[in-house]
């Protein structure tokens, strides 16, 4: 495997999907919360989120093509560019003439995010976030997966990558506004977190879901049996993939179940600890989130498991 | 708790690094990898596990002379990729090939068929 390769496609991917979740979480969980509890907030601190995670999409973008184009040509950068491999790639190969269109929407994200005060503006700029995380299934596997399940593989590979945008990118996000509730200590401000720790949670109950759909179809398609799961490098990497899934899956539930009800006595020393115990475990959601990121990128740089064992 | 986590998952991927480079996504050939055939074939056809990439992609037929027998460039459809041949006689002949999925993965290889008397 190659490290720096690894390192990019998992930078590229967390920032990918924190751009859309820092977006999806200002449009769908505080803007509404904060209007449910008649709390003035300010969005800047969201904006500048997704302005910060656009930069690095961006920067982990080019990065990640430059590296493709002498992996692609099996050459040295500089072989690979004196040989004429850069227009090649860019034009005619699948890998290549995806990375510009998805170039082409991260700036027009960029645009919608300068006009941001807008709501339409900012609309726009969701929906590019959106698209220009879903649209990382057409830089994987999924891409070169033939016959009839091609196209069920590749919107399932879509909806897995905006299912982990909608709750992994959201979770700094909301740490903030936990964070920001405690230090307000205002009980409308803590009728905002309870309201957007809610509506977080449906997200999350969603996006779960959908992840776990999408990642069974994803698994039977690439693995495909326990064996390859076992046997591979492919398999062990997705066994680790799993495994932080099922830590950030128990924080989840603790936090659903068990500290989210707590937070509707906010004006309760409960209250407090319930507000405390969700930015933390929020943090260290994010944290194994990252973890997530960095398994993703090592998937995308091996072979396929189900091509490497003999049925 | 991370620390941990990333020490687990250390000790957990170690053991399987580096075993996917020694396989390919070879699936079948036309002529069949180590074969003997006759009447000698008009061209040789790959079939992959994954959807290739036609500007990365190339197929090569040599006799045992060494001198190229395909006729023309290599074409990909989907995951196949097949050249045409020269009209060759009895003989061991050679195939390399070396192709990109549209996923981003080389591979390369080769294999021999004959045609028979």
């Amino acid at each position: 495997m190659d490290g720096l390769l690894i390192f990019v496609r998992a930078a590229h991917f967390a920032a990918t999907a924190q751009t859309a979740g820092a977006l999806a979480f200002l449009m769908l969980v505080a803007v509404p919360a904060a209007r449910a509890a008649s709390v003035g907030m300010s969005v800047t601190s969201y904006l500048r989120i997704a302005w910060l995670a656009l930069g690095l999409a961006l920067l982990s973008g080019l990065a990640w093509v430059v590296l493709e184009i002498a992996a692609m040509s099996g050459l040295p950068l500089d072989e690979a560019i004196a040989d004429g491999m850069v227009p090649v790639v860019l034009t005619r190969t699948n890998f290549g003439i995806v990375s510009c269109a998805r170039g082409a929407l991260a700036v027009l994200l960029g645009v919608a995010l300068w006009f941001a005060h807008v709501d339409a503006a900012r609309w726009l700029a969701f929906v590019c976030a959106v698209a220009l995380l879903g649209s990382l299934a057409w830089t994987g596997h999924a891409v070169g997966t033939v016959g009839a399940l091609a196209l069920p593989h590749l919107i399932g590979d879509a909806l897995h990558c905006l299912a982990a945008g909608a709750w992994v990118g959201s979770l700094i996000p909301l740490v903030l506004l936990l964070a920001a509730a405690r230090h307000h200590d205002d009980p409308q401000w803590d009728k905002l977190a309870y309201v957007a720790t809610r509506r977080f949670s449906t997200i999350g109950l969603i996006s779960v879901a959908t992840l776990i759909i999408t990642g069974l179809l994803n698994a039977w398609i690439l693995v495909g049996s326990l064996e390859a799961l076992v046997a591979t490098e492919h398999g062990r990497l997705l066994q680790a993939k799993l495994g932080l899934f099922a830590l950030m899956l128990g924080l989840a539930a603790v936090n659903r179940l068990h500290w989210t009800p707590r937070l509707a006595q906010a004006a309760g020393p409960l209250g407090a600890q319930a507000l405390r115990q969700l930015t933390r475990n929020g943090a260290v959601e994010a944290g194994l989130g990252a973890a997530v990121f960095i398994a993703v990128g090592a998937l995308g740089t091996v072979h396929p498991a189900i091509h490497l064992v003999t049925p | 708790m991370l620390r941990l986590v990333g020490l687990v998952l250390l000790m957990w991927l170690l053991p399987g690094l580096g075993s996917a480079a020694a396989h390919s996504e070879f699936e079948g050939a036309e002529p069949a990898a180590g074969s003997t055939v006759r009447p000698a074939p008009r061209e040789v056809a790959i079939w992959f596990t994954q959807r290739l990439e036609p500007a990365l992609s190339s197929l090569t037929v040599r006799n045992a002379a060494g001198q190229r027998v395909d006729a023309g460039k290599a074409q990909v459809s989907g995951n196949v990729i097949r050249v045409p041949l020269k009209q060759i006689g009895p003989g061991s002949y050679k195939v390399d090939w070396r192709v990109l999925s549209v996923d981003t993965h080389r591979t390369r290889g080769n294999f021999t068929f004959r045609v028979a008397e």
